[in-house]
């Protein structure tokens, strides 16, 4: 099966050599190669950077995850109209779903930029802080707002797709019954939501953990290492440092928290009944 | 969930949630055809021009030379999509209508590999078989994203197709790949196009892997625009940048056109419809 040839070689294959490399003292400039154990994983795991990257990367999965959940939901109840005028709403708002990550980073670059970008001059003008990619402060900041905008109409489709698919004769026996629309919201749409709720976790949360497209556009990782996340440093290892050891490890470390997460959720999947 | 209902902190709520959503591409858009001076200024009050386009595509002295980035994405991101298909599409079939291992969920997982948990070897290897910013290393690491992608989508549409049409096609001595190809394919076209869009727009967004496999021969247009930011020794040129933007976005315009039903089920690989 060729399908299965080519998934070994170019997927299989290099993850196990990754896990290899882990355990040497491989760097390309100078040329070094020799078995090391765990060499790299006590140099990591002690160095300043790997408690910084830990936090940085979790503070993006559970704060990008949980706005976009929460913007998400908001926008598919306020955007489930199936009307034409809706749904050609619709099709505006998700169409940042389908931008290439480095044009999302490059608009919110812009965006922020001092001196042209509107929302920095709209910050100024009524008197807010500025958010921008090279403060201490705010670049975290900047990089989720990026994330957030492009991210969130892909869940309030999958919500609204999970909104649809609750029968009408609940929402109309709620309308018999007069159901306030807290009530409504409360007893028969939360309810049935689980099943999207997982899937959107599975799918965003994978790749919220190995972000690196809007990093390396807003704020290579910095300033200083403020951005870096396990992903950033894993490629700053490896490409500025031709550190082939450290940046498998580095890689692994991310391998190792992408699937405890997946193993979380897929159990989650299943509690809720779902395939 | 009557019209009437709506107050107005709902409509508030919609508008800003839209504007959110909207003004960002419609200001990039916008920019891209604004004058430097009117971009510089601040200024909404400027006559439109095309300048900004005719430097990213000149190839001048501090000119962008845009074309050439485009014309590479274009060749690898079709090279990949094309021979990818043509690789996961007889995998989805046996996944689908023979009793093969159950190695669905073992072709999608690779889809949620981290890329730089890969690239590493791929790199080394490259480095050493001379396939670093080449045309073929490029496409066939793509292969990454796209084989998985097919794999899986094209066996959840073929699984849509009724048994009875496979039964048939059987009895009338079909082989295995006719089959795939030339009837349970047409059966789906739809969902065939949408897969093949979806797979080529992935490899056309990319951004990683072609950072780290190219230099200056293959550089695809991500890779190029994310070094125009600060680059070529001036502050950012907003101009050119947002019209390079709105390019590379384009692809993405015509999807939402022609094929936004398909969009969820797409997008979450076949979990939702």
């Amino acid at each position: 099966m060729p399908g299965l040839l080519t998934i070994l070689s170019i997927g299989l294959f290099p993850l196990l050599f990754t896990v290899f490399a882990s355990f040497t003292d491989w760097k390309l400039l100078p040329p070094s190669f020799a078995f090391a154990g765990v060499e790299s994983y006590v140099r990591i795991i002690s160095s300043r950077e790997f408690p910084n990257a830990i936090r940085v990367t979790l503070m993006y999965v559970v704060g990008g995850l949980s706005i976009e959940m929460l913007l998400g939901l908001v926008g598919a109840l306020l955007f489930r109209g199936m009307s034409k005028k809706s749904m050609a709403i619709r099709s505006l708002i998700i169409s940042p779903i389908l931008l290439a990550p480095v044009v999302t980073g490059m608009v919110w670059k812009y965006l922020f930029y001092p001196g042209v970008g509107p929302v920095t001059n709209l910050l100024l003008a009524l008197g807010l802080p500025m958010i921008s990619t090279g403060s201490m402060d705010t670049a975290f900041l900047s990089i989720l707002i990026a994330d957030i905008w492009q991210w969130t109409p892909l869940i309030l489709l999958i919500f609204l797709s999970g909104i649809l698919s609750i029968p009408n004769e609940l929402f109309e026996a709620a309308e018999l019954d007069q159901m306030s629309r807290v009530a409504r919201f409360r007893y028969i749409i939360l309810p049935n939501l689980p099943a999207v709720t997982a899937i959107i976790v599975l799918l965003r949360g994978t790749l919220l953990f190995s972000e690196f497209d809007k990093i390396f556009i807003l704020t290579r990782g910095g300033p200083g290492t403020v951005t870096s996340n396990l992903v950033y440093q894993a490629y700053e290892a490896g490409f500025g440092f031709y550190s082939i050891s450290d940046a498998a490890t580095w890689s692994v470390f991310i391998l190792i928290l992408v699937n405890v997460f997946v193993f979380a959720t897929m159990e989650l999947l299943r509690r809720a009944g779902t395939r | 969930m009557k019209a009437s209902a709506w107050s107005i902190p709902t409509i508030l709520l919609k508008i800003v949630y839209a504007i959110f959503f909207v003004f960002p591409i419609a200001f990039t858009v916008l920019t891209s055809f604004r004058p430097w001076s009117a971009i510089e200024s601040n200024s909404l009050l400027f006559i439109p021009t095309l300048d900004n386009y005719v430097n990213l595509f000149g190839a001048g002295l501090g000119q962008y030379n845009f074309a050439k980035f485009l014309t590479n994405s274009l060749i690898v991101s079709s090279a990949a999509t094309i021979v990818g298909t043509f690789i996961g599409i007889p995998a989805a079939y046996s996944l689908s209508r023979l009793r093969a291992p159950n190695l669905g969920v073992f072709f999608l997982s690779f889809r949620f590999l981290p890329a730089v948990s890969v690239v590493i070897p791929i790199f080394i290897e490259y480095r050493t078989l001379g396939l670093l910013d080449t045309y073929q290393g490029l496409s066939f690491a793509y292969l990454i994203i796209v084989v998985p992608y097919v794999v899986w989508m094209m066996k959840v549409y073929f699984d849509e197709v009724p048994d009875e049409i496979f039964q048939a096609a059987k009895i009338d001595g079909y082989s295995d790949l006719d089959i795939a190809f030339k009837i349970l394919l047409p059966a789906c076209l739809p969902g065939f196009l949408v897969t093949i869009w979806m797979s080529f727009l992935f490899c056309w967004n990319e951004f990683f892997l072609a950072l780290v496999l190219t230099r200056y021969a293959v550089q695809t247009a991500p890779v190029a625009t994310s070094f125009f930011i600060g680059g070529m020794g001036r502050a950012t040129d907003w101009g050119p940048l947002t019209a390079a933007g709105f390019l590379m976005s384009l692809p993405l315009f015509i999807f939402l056109i022609f094929a936004q039903r398909y969009f969820v089920k797409a997008l979450t690989f076949g979990m939702l419809k």
